[in-house]
């Protein structure tokens, strides 16, 4: 089947022919939750399977209600014949286009045309499609943050989403950390845990705010360059690996140098707004709801296609709902651990 | 009579945050801060009114929105109504943001190493 700009609307849902028989024919069913949801998946790659299981952070299912259906992922190899035929056919894939194609439509799409990475989704049915041409037939970021974009696709509205934001927790009291690269963001979440902070990601969160808001987590791994291992006093860790990856990074898992880490949900009190400044001591600013929604939302709405006006949308709710702070970083690890454990501490639950 | 005016194009989303408007321009990855004057602006023609007796600083802040792509006639007349300025409309545009949006995502995106620095994959 063959996909273009102006088929993939009336097209899209033929993707879907083949699906169970394709998915009854696939191996190693396994099965991850986030949140109360369950996420059953099969794959022609066993190896895809030791990937994903290695970065969710409940590769478990809770017990299904009777009438509850897990979403279903199939990640199929593109190279049989028994697998979807699906072609990009446009010389460039335009994702805002596609986008606007489908929004009304209860389909999502991404396409990534350097590999001929596919993923199709139906929200309606809860069942998703990644087609790959071999193992090595992915995103380079895939392997740090596996099925994202079937997460983001299955909850995205604007009360519950993914948020690109990290976390620390005293117990389930706990804060959202958001800013740019180079923030402190990253680092401060692994000061934190390695100082008995609790954490429910450093990179992407569930933000559920259809009542308290809360955070749930999607991933338990992390990434930080050679610096910041060093500043966490990581860089012998025995249970670190010594390759890098794409970028540089070591990746990792958080309980893997933090054991019992990683929590199953935070009650949010505040969104923080991490500042590396080389103080001498870690300080607390007000900040103002659009501050805030400026450090949260353009990296959310940029990295996960499809919805993005509800990403914006989400983004604008934690903004204003949680009490904002700048956090002017000092440069001693347990100090700054410290101090934001004394501010969550000193929020209202 | 003259026309109202509409959002350009369902790729324009924004937000309120205690007066002050955020909007995003999703094809373009453009956002813009308006102050709460120009604020008042914007919502006065999302309304499909037009301010009335409009001032010269007001005219600009509709030809500014127009020229930034944000807003577009539409076929329908505008009602004139108050609309409360306390000071000169004025809208921002992030340029710091805008090359995230437009970047492709995750590939181009080196979203540790800070703005807007891409990364060298693909």
């Amino acid at each position: 089947m063959r996909l273009t700009e102006r088929s993939v609307a009336s097209r899209i849902e033929d993707c879907f022919q083949g699906f169970d028989q394709a998915w009854e024919t696939s191996v190693g069913e396994a099965c991850f939750s986030v949140a109360d949801r369950a996420y059953a998946w099969r794959t022609d790659f066993p190896e895809y399977g030791g990937i994903v299981h290695s970065a969710v952070a409940r590769p478990d299912c809770p017990k299904a209600a009777p009438d509850d259906t897990p979403c279903r992922i199939l990640v199929a190899d593109a190279r049989r014949d028994d697998r979807p035929d699906i072609i990009w056919a446009d010389r460039y894939f335009n994702e805002r286009i596609v986008e606007a194609a489908l929004a009304d439509t209860p389909y999502r799409l991404r396409y990534h045309q350097p590999s001929g990475f596919l993923q199709v989704y139906d929200r309606r049915r809860r069942i998703g499609l990644q087609l790959m041409h071999g193992l090595g037939g992915r995103p380079a970021w895939d392997g740090g943050s596996p099925l994202r974009n079937f997460l983001h696709w299955d909850f995205a509205s604007t009360t519950l989403g993914l948020v690109h934001a990290g976390s620390l927790s005293e117990g389930t009291k706990g804060v959202l950390l958001a800013g740019a690269g180079g923030s402190g963001k990253s680092g401060t979440v692994l000061a934190g845990i390695m100082r008995g902070l609790r954490s429910v990601g450093d990179d992407y969160v569930l933000a559920d705010l259809r009542q308290h808001p809360r955070a749930f987590p999607l991933y338990r791994l992390a990434k930080q360059d050679p610096e910041g291992l060093r500043r966490a006093g990581l860089e012998n860790h025995a249970g670190l690996s010594r390759t890098t990856n794409w970028q540089g990074k070591t990746q990792f898992a958080l309980d893997a140098v933090a054991p019992g880490s990683v929590i199953d949900r935070i009650d949010l009190c505040a969104l923080l707004l991490p500042h590396v400044t080389g103080a001498g001591a870690t300080t607390f600013t007000p900040a103002n709801a659009k501050e805030a929604f400026l450090a949260v939302a353009p990296s959310g709405v940029s990295q996960v296609p499809g919805d993005r006006d509800k990403s914006f949308a989400l983004a604008a709710r934690v903004s204003r709902e949680l009490p904002c702070w700048h956090v002017h970083l000092g440069t001693d690890p347990d100090e700054i651990s410290a101090a934001i454990r004394s501010f969550i501490a000193e929020q209202p639950a | 009579m003259e026309n109202a005016y509409k959002k350009a194009s369902e790729d324009i989303v924004f937000e309120e945050f205690d007066g002050d408007l955020v909007v995003l321009n999703l094809a373009s990855g453009q956002y813009f801060g308006l102050n709460p004057s120009a604020a008042n602006v914007w919502r006065v023609l999302m309304d499909g009114s037009i301010p009335a007796s409009p001032s010269e600083a007001v005219l600009a802040c509709i030809t500014e929105l127009d020229d930034l792509g944000l807003i577009s006639k539409d076929e329908r007349a505008a009602t004139p109504v108050a609309c409360e300025i306390t000071d000169t409309p004025t809208i921002d545009a992030y340029d710091d943001l805008s090359d995230l949006i437009m970047a492709d995502p995750i590939h181009d995106v080196d979203n540790e190493a800070g703005w807007p620095v891409r990364s060298d994959q693909d």
